[in-house]
């Protein structure tokens, strides 16, 4: 059984022209210890995603109106909060894109990464100082006893980050959701952070979701990948087959609008999709890709094609079938 | 350090800019100050030899120095009306005014933080539009006319408050029971501000990323909300606490006329009507300094708050 199962999930938020589903019946598995990739632009519903699984969801603007989310056998949606806090920080842990408004301003790095502890009843106290000092030893800050008693601002976005880190292994969880964890950072620090999260996830045996929007970053460090646009998952496999036969045509802009160095080609103009994401008041019924596609058929704007295998465990959602 | 010299910087000439308001303003009342002590029937001579004895024949700019270095000695002349210093009639009724002003801040951070924090976890609820209600009630009435209608609905009628007074001497409970409407009425205006911000600035902290950080942790709600949320938005609310703790001096005035309390905001008040401008010097002097000090407390109080500014 697989660790997560998100089967059918919609998320809907209240806009003025009434509910519209940021995301629309979504479904994906992740296994114990391994990496999923969830890649997409901006406005794809991943974060969302991500949000509904750990239920936070602001129920004053949204909520999760049908699906399920079943963490090792219990079905998440519905879930009593008590039951939702207990889990979250000790079994499913999320960092965030930015560390530097993810954390409090005012309270200290040591009293943050604490409060997890406090929160799940491990109390405060000198164990539990030590404790995050082993945590803070973990992810490889330089100066744990120092940075303990320093405040978000006075230490820098990679160290920021670590502490997030930090704080969501607290637990040692079985799922880290890993939001855009390195967007926010500079080109060097993203990769020892993420090379940080592979080394913690392999020692660990963490299941990984690593939510982003840089399909490199996935084909580096994922095993498996699961494609967004508009809400929905356009094409799902493993890492390797869907990025060197991607089938879908959103996939095959995604890559193609990567710039590569040193293949004689670097006088060619980068290559782009035509158009861009649509908000989720502007979804068109039948393939929501449809508008940007350039395979765009009479039957797209009518009907949503349904994932359908190309591949041993490799679905796109087209009804193009070119690419193969 | 730090401390002594932001003292020095800020507080003092504040301090020096109000003071010289002050002379310049109780010159610029119209009416001569030795004709309003001596009477309609005073002679020539004797108008003379009092401003001559009060320096008012000296140019102005001598006065003020004069003044200045009187202010600064403590020697704030004697009251026309009891002959007594008139800066320790103002220190006498000074307890009374501040146990007033004191009452009135813990009303309102006992009623606006609560209810401004519900009225955001709650937001757009019935709680919510309640609140808003009766914040704007009170927000619009004017501090005599609803002191007025207090003591009529709830002293005159009811029998349940003194109608005057500050109470005996030496009786906390007395000296309480007495402090009620007078202090409701002082912090009725100011409730509705705080209680505004403390929503607004709730709201604003509420959507932030650490406190979406602070429930992916597992923390419980109430944890979530007061802890890193209230946290936050005292910030904001802290500020405009301690500049609220300012202008109830002003409302003092109105309020211990109304009730008959004494204090200083009556001794001010009885002091213009009998123009002992000694008395109104002092009087007004001590608040603009009360004023000065609760500013430079907020600032210090907001840099403890906020470990990004500490010092």
């Amino acid at each position: 059984m697989a660790l997560l199962a998100v089967s059918n999930l919609a998320t809907e938020f209240k806009t003025q022209a009434g509910p519209r589903r940021a995301v629309d019946g979504v479904s994906f598995a992740v296994e114990r210890g391994e990496v999923l990739g969830i890649v997409g632009e901006s406005g794809s519903g991943k974060s969302v995603t991500a949000l509904s699984i750990m239920g936070l969801i602001d129920p004053q603007v949204g909520r999760i109106a049908g699906g399920s989310i079943s963490f090792d056998g219990q079905d998440l949606v519905g879930l009593r909060l008590a039951e939702l806090q207990a889990l979250r920080g000790r079994r499913i842990s999320m960092i965030f894109q930015e560390p530097l408004s993810a954390l409090n301003p005012c309270y200290t790095i040591g009293d943050q990464i604490g409060e997890v502890f406090v929160a799940h009843g491990d109390g405060a106290g000198p164990a539990t100082r030590g404790r995050v000092l082993e945590l803070l030893k973990l992810v490889h800050i330089p100066d744990p006893e120092g940075i303990l008693r320093r405040y978000p601002h006075e230490i820098s976005g990679g160290m920021r980050q670590r502490a997030m880190i930090a704080m969501a292994l607290a637990y040692t969880p079985d799922l880290l959701i890993a939001d855009e964890p390195t967007t926010a950072l500079d080109v060097t620090i993203q990769a020892q952070v993420l090379n940080l999260i592979d080394r913690l996830r392999r020692e660990l045996k963490l299941a990984v979701m690593l939510i982003t929007h840089d399909i490199g970053i996935v084909a580096q460090y994922a095993d498996r990948v699961a494609v967004m646009y508009g809400g929905r998952i356009v094409e799902t496999g493993p890492a390797e087959t869907l990025l060197i036969a991607p089938q879908h045509p959103y996939t095959i802009g995604l890559l193609a609008s990567v710039p590569r160095l040193g293949t004689g080609r670097s006088r060619e103009r980068l290559r782009e999709i035509p158009g861009t994401v649509p908000s989720i008041t502007e979804l068109v019924p039948g393939c929501r890709f449809a508008p940007r596609c350039a395979h765009r058929m009479a039957r797209c704007g009518e009907q949503a094609p349904p994932l359908e295998a190309r591949a041993a465990g490799h679905d796109a959602a087209c009804w193009w079938t070119g690419a193969a | 350090m730090g401390i002594l010299i932001r003292f020095l910087s800020q507080a003092l000439p504040t301090l020096l800019g109000a003071v010289t308001i002050l002379f310049l303003l109780l010159r610029m009342i119209p009416g001569d100050p030795a004709q309003a002590m001596l009477g309609a029937d005073a002679t020539a001579a004797d108008l003379a030899r009092l401003r001559q004895d009060l320096g008012l024949d000296q140019p102005l700019w001598v006065q003020y120095g004069v003044f200045l270095r009187s202010f600064v000695v403590g020697d704030w002349g004697n009251s026309i009306v009891t002959k007594t210093p008139a800066l320790e009639r103002v220190l006498e009724a000074l307890p009374s005014t501040l146990m007033l002003c004191v009452a009135a801040i813990v009303l309102i951070i006992a009623i606006s933080l609560p209810a401004g924090v519900v009225s955001a976890v709650r937001r757009d609820s019935w709680v919510d539009y309640g609140v808003s209600l009766v914040v704007f009630l009170l927000m619009s009435m004017p501090q005599f006319w609803l002191g007025l209608l207090l003591l009529l609905v709830l002293s005159y009628w009811l029998d349940w408050f003194p109608i005057f007074g500050a109470g005996e001497a030496g009786d906390l409970l007395s000296q309480l029971h007495h402090l009620v409407l007078p202090s409701l009425t002082l912090a009725a205006g100011f409730l509705g501000l705080v209680t505004r911000l403390t929503r607004s600035s709730m709201l604003e902290v509420l959507g932030r990323d650490y406190v979406r950080t602070a429930r992916a942790k597992g923390l419980r709600e109430p944890v979530v909300i007061v802890k890193h949320a209230l946290r936050n938005a005292l910030l904001s609310v802290v500020t405009v606490i301690g500049l609220t703790m300012g202008q109830l001096l002003g409302g003092a005035v109105i309020v211990e006329v109304v009730f008959a309390r004494p204090g200083v905001g009556t001794m001010i008040w009885d002091a213009i009507l009998q123009r002992d401008y000694p008395q109104v010097q002092a009087g007004v002097a001590v608040f603009a300094a009360l004023f000065i000090a609760t500013n430079f407390l907020t600032d210090l109080l907001y840099g403890l708050l906020n470990p990004r500014i500490r010092v």
